[in-house]
């Protein structure tokens, strides 16, 4: 009986034995498998003949005739075939290759590791702001609630008691099993308001929040029922865990203990009862919870009950705005941020052909090495396993950079984003993040890595050797680097131009027409109606006194020094119930459909305060304000379709309820978001503010720090008890309005400043690498006669077509990225003429810049040298 | 390549084992040949030793005129492949006298320290 494999072992045992011996043996081991067979069964003697026949070879072959000693070393020598020594030694190996060019190694190792960090950085950005799961238990089935508009269509539908119904049916609904209300701010029983200008968010949950969010406390525990009605001095509030570790070095010992916190909380005390999680700073990067009452209906979270799924609850209640915690938590407009998700992919893309080239140009230099390899035996599979060895070397010491410069190019990218994007989001690396763009790196890494093989593979040892490089291989080789380096340039274009298409978006974002001179506006939010006092009496004066000091503020702005004019009204670009929320109906005799509008509650001097421009009646005085008349301004989009019906100054309209006369038009005002259409707007006018904001316009020439600083003494004049300290510059709100716009440009930008050294690299290395494959061509074109400029042309020339490719091939791609994100453009298009000039420009610029230095080497290749050398 | 020491020169020690390994075959009346040395060496011995090792001694002996070897069949197993059997010589003889005495000699007197060897 004869093992299957026998033959081939048998060509073995004939390759490394003397002819006259190798008989004899195989006959004796044929006899010792018989043998074998009958005692352990056929497989194990298989097994057994097979090392068998490879020790005996091997001995042969390391020790014929040198007597034992050396046979028995050579039985060590078998040995190191085993799978470990064997990767110990392709380890040795390819660590000696490296260190053989330690300046090549190090590009690729740097190149390698900053394109892992820098995406790894953008991935952990991405990751955090969309995809990183919320930290709440069962999350998907938190919804946030909006229910003003549903209860002002109940109210206006069928008063009080449809509101009552609705109020009703929300709070007993089978479909929700869990309700909690939570605010931003923080409101203290006398109406002063936390407020946010210190880097402290307070927020104001009822004690079911903690149930429904599931929140254990990293110490202490969480607030309860019992605190309610616990005395509001000191109040007792959760702190953040940045907060905890920031102010009190992770004490756990600031458990019920009562502390300050001057500034931002009016030096209110509060009693410490809990540490919030790490990763929970919910709403809105959160850093002090409190809680208060709830009244029915004002709750705004809620927990779907068991296999209610979020269309069902919005079909229960069509007016109500329910959205999923993770889309009401998500930044806005951050679902942009998935455009340039696929821009990471492509800057991978990049480094990737990158680092091919190199690796490439590094194949190109031992080519003289492998077929020397070749020619005495060395097998395929084992040329392999050591460039797949190189490959990982370089991949562990990229990714090592990577793990080193990771948190800072992260924090780097984070602070370059527009704070609303960023704010309440862990934005830190993880271990998730780095292997994901480091397995994607790595793993195109090792594949490029052995790319050279096929090219070795396809061509004879001989040929490597004599040529010493890869012109023995022929045009292949060179086509294939020219294609790399053209793929490369095409991806940097199309970074570059939506890179572009961003950063045009983001100018046409800030140049759009306000319709009044934010510069100089600056507004302040009031506090708003609270219901202080134990008794009725108690009540009315309390609001009696805040009506009292909302009238006095513009006044007392007015008094500043700088300050030109002082009214109420809507502060645009702040958040607001009726802005851009589909409005209020607003009904018009001799018109049967309602319009739906944006309402604005302002006093006269608002007209002035904002810079508006009146286009048809007038903008009336205090003086004209009766008890009777109820006056208002509306928009030039609104006076439009007024105009169907009748001429607009003069008509009569009624608006919430109210019956109003027009006195005037003004120019369409941006309120909500520069890229948005205005929306129809009608202002009433009032004598005095009632809660809301005060706005004031400052003189052009004064200072404004110390303005400002005059604002907020008046202020407190006013309110001596509760001032608000946040004085916002419209200007800056209206920045903050177009904040996403601004992170794609900035994030874009990035990463094409990312490609652009990159492709430099590559545009030089690759012209390098001709040049030197071609020294004995340039000899003989000088000989004969060719100028140092001509060659230099030649070079050039060889750069710009490469780059030519690219951009056509970069260009339609960027165009067709365009059209993927148009959505997120703004005032370009996705196809736009200076965006391609633009994108084109710096390409080619970048390359003209990487050939500099190839073409003068080139030029000044002395013909006689290169001849006797080549 | 042939060796430049002389048959004279002490034998080296795996030398010995396989010469001594081919005597207790012989002895048996059984054919000398690889495999039934090898066994030989690794039954006494207690330990394996590798095929390739025993073979090239055997040729080494065999250079040295320590050994003869022919051709002989063998059975039906080995399809053909004859059986290289094994004798040893005169001077083999000679060899393993002259490096055993030498052990021998060298050992005696130590028996306190060495203990019972076998």
């Amino acid at each position: 009986v004869k093992p299957w494999l026998w033959p081939a072992l048998e060509r073995r045992l004939r390759r490394a034995l003397p002819p006259v011996r190798a008989a004899s043996v195989a006959g004796d081991l044929l006899e010792d498998f018989d043998r074998r067979c009958r005692r352990d069964g056929r497989l194990r003697a298989e097994w057994w003949l097979r090392r068998e026949v490879r020790s005996t070879a091997a001995a042969y072959r390391a020790g014929e005739r040198r007597g034992p000693r050396h046979a028995a070393r050579s039985r060590r020598g078998v040995a190191t075939a085993s799978p470990l020594d064997g990767l110990m030694f392709d380890f040795r190996l390819a660590l000696r290759s490296l260190r053989r060019q330690p300046a090549l190694t190090a590009v690729i190792v740097a190149t390698v590791g900053s394109a892992v960090a820098a995406n790894t950085a953008l991935f952990s950005i991405f990751d955090g702001l969309l995809f990183r799961p919320l930290p709440y238990r069962d999350a998907e089935r938190i919804v946030r609630i909006g229910t003003r508009q549903a209860f002002a269509e109940a109210q206006l539908a069928s008063g009080a008691a449809g509101r009552n119904a609705l109020i009703d049916s929300l709070e007993t609904s089978p479909l929700l099993v869990e309700r909690t209300r939570v605010l931003q701010g923080l409101l203290f029983e006398d109406g002063a308001q936390g407020v946010a200008d210190l880097d402290l968010r307070p927020a104001d949950v009822t004690p079911a929040f903690f149930e429904l969010f599931d929140i254990e406390p990293t110490a202490g525990r969480v607030l309860s029922d019992e605190d309610l009605a616990m005395p509001v001095d000191p109040r007792r509030v959760m702190i953040g865990y940045d907060l905890w570790q920031a102010r009190f070095g992770r004490d756990t010992g600031i458990v019920g203990r009562t502390i300050n916190l001057p500034g931002a909380m009016f030096g209110r005390r509060f009693l410490v009862v809990g540490v919030m999680p790490r990763d929970v700073r919910f709403p809105d990067g959160a850093e002090l919870w409190v809680v208060s009452d709830e009244r029915p209906g004002s709750f705004n979270h809620a927990r779907l009950a068991e296999g209610v799924t979020i269309d069902q609850v919005r079909g229960f209640w069509p007016g109500l705005e329910v959205t999923t915690l993770r889309e009401a938590t998500r930044p806005e407009g951050a679902y942009a941020l998935g455009v340039l998700l696929a821009s990471t992919g492509l800057l991978l893309l990049v480094a990737w052909v990158q680092v091919a080239a190199l690796l490439f140009a590094r194949a190109a230099g031992r080519a003289r090495e492998l077929g020397v390899r070749l020619a005495i035996g060395a097998g395929r599979r084992r040329l392999i396993r050591q460039f797949a060895t190189e490959g990982a070397l370089v991949a562990a010491g990229a990714l090592g950079l990577a793990v080193m410069v990771a948190p800072a190019v992260t924090s780097a990218v984070v602070t370059l984003l527009p704070p609303e994007i960023t704010r309440g989001h862990g934005l830190q690396p993880d271990g998730r993040t780095l292997l994901f763009a480091g397995a994607l790196s790595l793993a195109g890494v090792l594949v490029l890595a052995l790319a050279p093989i096929e090219i070795v593979r396809r061509s004879s040892p001989l040929g490597l050797m004599r040529a010493g490089g890869f012109s023995g291989v022929g045009q292949g080789a060179a086509r294939l680097r020219f294609g790399l380096l053209a793929a490369q340039l095409a991806i940097t274009a199309t970074l570059l131009y939506m890179a572009g298409l961003s950063a045009g978006s983001f100018r046409a974002a800030g140049l759009v027409e306000l319709g009044f001179a934010a510069e100089g506006v600056v507004g302040i939010q009031l506090p708003p109606t609270t219901l202080v006092g134990s008794t009725s009496v108690e009540r009315r004066a309390h609001l009696d006194r805040q009506v009292q000091r909302w009238a006095e503020t513009p006044v007392a702005l007015r008094a500043v020094p700088g300050v030109e004019a002082a009214a109420g009204g809507r502060l645009p670009f702040h958040s607001s119930v009726y802005f851009g929320g589909g409005g209020l109906p607003l009904s018009v005799p001799g018109r049967d459909e309602p319009i739906p509008v944006d309402y604005a509650p302002i006093t006269p001097d608002y007209v002035r305060v904002m810079g508006l421009r009146v286009t048809e009646g007038r903008a009336p005085g205090h003086d004209e304000l009766g008890d009777g008349v109820q006056l208002a301004l509306v928009n030039t989009s609104l006076a439009r379709q007024l105009s169907a019906v009748g001429p607009v100054v003069g008509q009569r309209v009624t608006v919430n309820r109210r019956d109003v006369t027009i006195a005037g038009v003004v120019d369409d005002v941006v309120m909500a978001r520069p890229d948005r259409p205005v929306a129809p707007l009608v202002m009433t006018l009032l004598q005095n503010p009632q809660g809301g904001y005060v706005l004031a316009r400052l003189a052009p020439d004064a200072p404004l720090a110390s303005t400002l600083d005059a604002i907020r003494t008046a202020l407190d004049r006013v309110w001596p008890d509760n001032p608000s300290r946040e004085v916002m510059l419209v200007s800056d709100l209206a920045d903050r309005a177009i904040a996403d716009y601004r992170a794609r440009a900035v994030l874009l930008g990035l990463i094409g400043a990312l490609c652009l050294p990159l492709a430099l690299a590559g545009i030089a290395g690759a012209l390098s690498y001709a040049t030197s494959q071609r020294v004995r061509e340039i000899g003989i074109r000088m000989a004969l006669g060719a100028a140092p400029a001509d060659i230099r042309r030649r070079v050039l020339g060889r750069a710009f077509t490469a780059v030519s490719l690219g951009l056509v091939v970069g260009l339609a791609g960027g165009m067709l990225m365009g059209r993927l994100m148009s959505s997120y453009l703004f005032g370009v298009r996705p196809i736009d003429g200076w965006t391609i000039v633009g994108a084109a420009a710096v390409l080619i610029l970048t390359a003209w810049a990487a050939s500099i230095l190839p073409a003068r080497r080139a030029a000044r290749i002395e013909p006689a040298q290169a001849l006797r050398e080549g | 390549m042939p060796d430049s020491r002389s048959s004279s020169s002490p034998l080296g020690e795996f030398e010995v084992v396989v010469l001594l390994a081919v005597l207790h075959v012989l002895e048996r009346g059984e054919a000398a040949y690889g495999s039934s040395i090898r066994d030989e060496i690794e039954s006494r011995g207690g330990r394996p030793v590798a095929r390739g090792a025993v073979y090239i001694t055997l040729d080494r002996l065999e250079d040295k005129g320590l050994l003869s070897s022919r051709q002989a069949p063998g059975p039906p197993v080995r399809g053909n492949r004859p059986r290289r059997i094994f004798k040893v010589t005169a001077a083999g003889m000679r060899g393993v006298r002259q490096s055993l005495g030498l052990v021998a000699r060298m050992q005696s007197g130590l028996e306190p320290i060495l203990g019972d060897l076998s």
